[in-house]
């Protein structure tokens, strides 16, 4: 991992995990901020992957709630109806999700964008529409379900700071995991298809296995992250997954920046911190989200990052 | 560069975060057990005592929300104005919880932790409440609901309090009349939420208890509003009577869809059906039933007593009537507190939640709340009414003058 | 039984099908996308509650204002937003998600304006329903039929047989070569969102009396407007109010037949399929590759 790595990064990489270990005991006292940092950590991963798809793949997902809830619903019904312990029924749900994802790209990828969003509105309104009126009540229906602890080697993570901790290992992990792709062949590959699927697929990339890889990868980060969800309140109900749910993903992509590893984490942080500022001032919420997301794509097309990198490029012009 | 830009943003994030969390002296404990007793310090370290209230106030449940929260906003105004509770003022910290049970989770923790509520008016969906029981019962703090669903109380928690009717209770008053009706058929229409569910269960067991035939039970989708299909299934049923139970907005659509279709019997709606409701079905609206504590108003000088008081006060303050029950759960939360905070001679959240207990002849919108029994419930029973041109009429009165014989005969 | 089915489901399909030729002239003159039309549909029926019910202007005068309106809404969201997002070059999925946005803004600004209570819209004829097949109608749903179709006929009219509609055609094929012809794209482009959004406007002042009106009024039906233009094939004017029959008739008939909790998981699925199988849709229309 060392040689991938230039000093900058490192430094960078640094500053995130020092901050990461210390913010619960600087938030000791409050169990609700040391919440909202397992929300933010959740969301990072989930974004992170939609981050593959959209910014390294260049396809659009809208419907990407649908895989968070597969993942949540899987493992707390997994858990209720088996018994199998939580730490793997997470697993096995991000895996389904994985496949159900595969199965859904292969078709979709070969629609135009627009046509690519409105399928996966649609898949996203199936899964919703299933998990609030499934077959036998298996999913509780409207009534949700409830759902217990996550044990790590029989550890309990019953409390928001053990859950915590946890959960930036994972972020740390699935960072790893998409760095490690997009620093090989794949993310390469990925790239090129991006800027020009044509000419990648005449120099003999196989456009269509990359393109749904990246919807493979970003359902199995979403789908671990809605688990995560799942035994972090420990009750989850069709409310949780609806259409909003698969806007925010996008907005705190959008306005983070999309392609980078830092775009998320900028994207996460302040649309979640925003999230908490408006708390009070409640039902403008809608509106701001939509007010922020025009915002980010009238003049912001490139988020937070690509401000950054303008100015950056500004700069360095100004030197010369 | 970026990343360095990434670990800023996060030290900000600290920095934003203890600027704008309160001081509090809980120190987090694993959930399940009890919380730290730092509850008594409560009154001496802030001068205020702190409601919470957390509902939906936007998306389709918005209507609800807001005139509760209007009602609980004027209640504490005049609380303010008569001195407080126990010499305290009052100030409420409001969330929206998007009727999101977990968006409704977090602000519940935040109230109970961070913002030190002494008690909370707590979310009008049921669904958000029965994903917050563990933590209302790790934190203690009195929440109050304007939730009508049974299972809110029957987990037994001491620490929910419901301020309106129990749906089961109305159910009880419906099959009393069905049994004076006489009534041989019925059928259902409901909503896909949990509270409604609920109620359509408890109406199907009730009827099999009472030897009444369940034809059929029809849903209707959140978000949908055309009722065609379900309506017309109903139709063929031809069933003596039909139940309904769905959130505010289909309500109407449901009447007046199913008049349409030609249906002429009696419809029963699980809670009161409000003016706003009679208002879009219009003529539609003959003949609904249902049995409710409260009612709504199209002039408050139709209302009497307490409830006049409370409907002139809410227009003077808001330019117009409540529409929705649930103005009428707030303010009857606030009433109640009142009250507790009187008997209790304390405002801590421990000894709210006791007093409450001991309340049995409160008079509130509703009538009288009495909350003995020690489940939570306040209401024990309602009163049955029938729509007929836009008014509210008594309906055991109607059944008893022989009336329904007549009705039955006009429609057959 | 049958029969109230199926006229329901051809009302139902009606109210699909005018979304749907909104989304199809958008496209056809535009070659873009725009989930906002739905959204503009609930502004329609609160402007009409506005001007007909509480101002008591006589309906035609309302109708004329409200098309006014929204006539200029839908030009100045295209002129504020999707012009801005074209010139900078954004991929289009952008212009989509802007629209998105716009969507959002709507809704939740309809509930801060007009208030959450669900309103009541009275009935704009003076008989308020109609007797047909032993049940009774909402004129305004007979009206709805009328209507869809008289706009379907006059849209494909403009469209084909004008020399302003293939203008507006020329320009979304290929804007460059449309302006070597000297058609002014911008201006068309305009025209056409402006047109839309009057077709918005139309279908929720047809809406507010049937379902009342709400801030949510128009969204759900908004998603499956697309439903109904892809089936009938996304551009095409005698498609969209085709594909709406046939997505309301499914509709009303499963609900009818086989159970109503699965009505939307049946709209959606067969979207998907289309869009997997068939995305040029029952009239086959090419789809515009930007």
């Amino acid at each position: 991992m060392s040689a991938f790595i230039g000093n900058r990064n490192r430094l960078g990489i640094m500053i995130f995990i020092i901050v990461g270990l210390v913010l619960p005991l600087v938030f000791s006292a409050m169990p609700y901020a040391v919440l909202v940092c397992c929300y933010i950590l959740i969301y990072l991963i989930a974004v992170s992957g939609f981050d593959v798809l959209v910014g390294f793949s260049g396809q659009i997902s809208m419907g990407h709630a649908a895989y968070y809830c597969i993942g949540a619903y899987g493992s707390a019904m997994l858990h209720k109806y088996t018994g199998i312990p939580v730490f793997f029924t997470m697993l096995i749900a991000a895996v389904t999700a994985t496949l159900v994802g595969t199965l859904i790209a292969w078709p979709t990828t070969k629609l135009v964008a627009h046509f690519m969003s409105l399928a996966t509105i649609a898949f996203g309104n199936i899964v919703f529409q299933l998990v609030n009126t499934s077959p036998g009540r298996i999913t509780g229906d409207a009534n949700g379900l409830h759902t217990t602890y996550l044990s790590v080697f029989g550890y309990e993570l019953n409390t928001y700071t053990r859950f915590y901790y946890f959960a930036l290992i994972m972020v740390l992990l699935f960072m790893l995991i998409k760095y490690n792709l997009l620093h090989s062949r794949v993310g390469r590959a990925m790239l090129a298809i991006r800027e020009n699927d044509h000419a990648a697929n005449g120099m003999g990339v196989n456009v269509r296995f990359y393109k749904v890889a990246a919807f493979a990868v970003s359902a199995f980060f979403a789908a671990y992250a809605g688990a995560m969800f799942a035994h972090l309140v420990r009750y989850i109900s069709p409310d949780s997954f609806k259409q909003t749910v698969s806007v925010m993903f996008l907005t705190m992509l959008l306005f983070g920046g999309t392609a980078s590893m830092s775009g998320p984490i900028i994207g996460v942080t302040i649309v979640s911190l925003l999230n908490e500022a408006l708390r009070p001032a409640s039902s403008y919420k809608m509106l701001v989200y939509g007010v922020l997301l025009l915002f980010v794509i009238l003049i912001f097309p490139g988020g937070i990052l690509g401000v950054m990198r303008s100015m950056k490029e500004k700069i360095i012009q100004k030197r010369k | 560069m970026r990343k360095i830009i990434a670990g800023v943003l996060a030290v900000s994030m600290i920095l934003s975060m203890t600027a704008c969390g309160g001081k509090t002296t809980n120190t987090e404990t694993p959930a399940g057990t009890s919380a730290s007793g730092s509850q008594e310090s409560k009154i001496e370290s802030k001068g205020e005592f702190i409601l919470g209230f957390c509902s939906p106030l936007s998306g389709s449940n918005a209507e609800a929300g807001m005139q509760c929260l209007n009602a609980v906003k004027l209640g504490v105004r005049q609380i303010n104005e008569r001195g407080g509770l126990n010499g305290q003022q009052i100030k409420i910290i409001s969330y929206d919880d998007e009727a999101n049970p977990a968006t409704s989770l977090a602000a519940i923790i935040k109230l109970s932790t961070t913002d030190d509520a002494n008690a909370i008016v707590g979310s009008l969906m049921s669904s958000c409440i029965l994903g917050q029981l563990d933590t209302i019962n790790q934190y203690k703090v009195p929440v109050f609901t304007g939730g009508t669903s049974p299972s809110l109380t029957s987990q037994g928690s001491k620490y929910i309090f419901r301020t309106t009717m129990n749906q089961d209770y109305a159910m009880n008053d419906i099959m009393a009349a069905y049994e004076e009706m006489g009534v041989k058929t019925a059928a259902l229409f409901t909503a896909q939420d949990e509270a409604q569910i609920k109620s359509g269960e408890q109406f199907e067991k009730s009827c099999e208890e009472k030897g009444i035939e369940v034809l059929g039970w029809e849903y209707c989708m959140d978000g949908d509003t055309d009722y065609t299909a379900q309506c017309t299934r109903l139709m063929n049923m031809n069933p003596e009577v039909i139940f309904f139970a769905a959130p505010s907005q289909p309500q109407p659509l449901f009447v007046k869809q199913i008049r349409d279709m030609g249906y002429k019997g009696t419809l029963w709606n699980k809670e009161s059906f409000q003016q706003n409701g009679i208002q879009i079905a219009g003529e539609n609206s003959n003949y609904v039933c249902f049995s409710w504590p409260c009612v709504s108003y199209v002039d408050a000088n139709d209302a009497t007593g307490i409830m006049k008081d409370f409907l002139m006060a809410y227009e003077a303050e808001y330019g117009a009537l409540p529409t929705s029950d649930c103005a009428y759960r707030g303010y009857d939360a606030v009433l109640v507190l009142e009250e507790a905070c009187k008997t209790a001679n304390a405002n801590d959240c421990q000894s709210i939640a006791d007093a409450i207990v001991t309340i049995n002849q409160l008079e509130a919108l509703g009538g009288v709340m009495d909350f003995t029994s020690g489940t939570g419930e306040g209401y024990q029973k309602g009163q049955l009414y029938y729509v007929n041109d836009g008014k509210y009429n008594d309906f055991m009165q109607w059944l008893r003058d022989g009336n329904y014989e007549a009705f039955k005969e006009q429609i057959n | 039984m049958l029969i109230t089915l199926f006229v329901s489901g051809i009302v139902l399909g009606c109210i699909y099908g005018i979304v749907a030729l909104g989304y199809s002239l958008i496209y056809k003159a535009s070659g873009l996308m725009s989930f906002a039309q739905g959204d503009l549909m609930t502004v329609g029926a609160y402007l009409g509650i506005t001007f007909y019910s509480y101002m008591k202007l006589p309906f035609f005068i309302s109708i004329i204002l409200i098309g006014v309106i929204m006539f200029f809404l839908g030009m100045g969201i295209e002129r504020g937003v999707i012009r801005r997002l074209r010139r900078k070059g954004v991929e289009p999925i952008y212009v989509v998600l802007a629209t998105i946005a716009i969507s959002f803004i709507i809704q939740n600004g309809c509930q801060k304006v007009w208030g959450p209570v669900m309103l009541n819209f009275p009935s704009i004829f003076k008989t308020s329903t109609i007797q047909l097949f032993g049940r009774n109608f909402q004129t305004e749903s007979i009206f709805t039929v009328i209507a869809s179709f008289t706009i379907m006929a006059i849209l494909q009219f403009f469209m084909k047989k004008t020399k302003a509609g293939t203008a507006m055609r020329a320009s979304a094929m290929d804007p460059i070569a449309a302006k070597a012809c000297g058609i002014n794209v911008n201006i068309t482009t305009g025209l056409t969102w402006g047109c839309a959004g009057c077709t918005a406007a139309l279908a929720g002042v047809l809406m507010g009396p049937l379902y009342g009106v709400f801030s949510t009024l128009g969204s759900q039906i908004g998603t499956k407007g697309f439903a109904a233009a892809v089936i009938g094939g996304y551009g095409n004017f005698v498609g969209s109010i085709v594909g709406g029959l046939i997505l309301g008739l499914l509709e009303t008939l499963t609900s009818g037949y086989i159970s109503s909790n699965y009505r939307d998981i049946i709209s959606y699925t067969v979207l998907i399929l289309f869009l997997f199988i068939r995305p040029w849709g029952l009239f086959n229309e090419r789809t515009i590759k930007n």
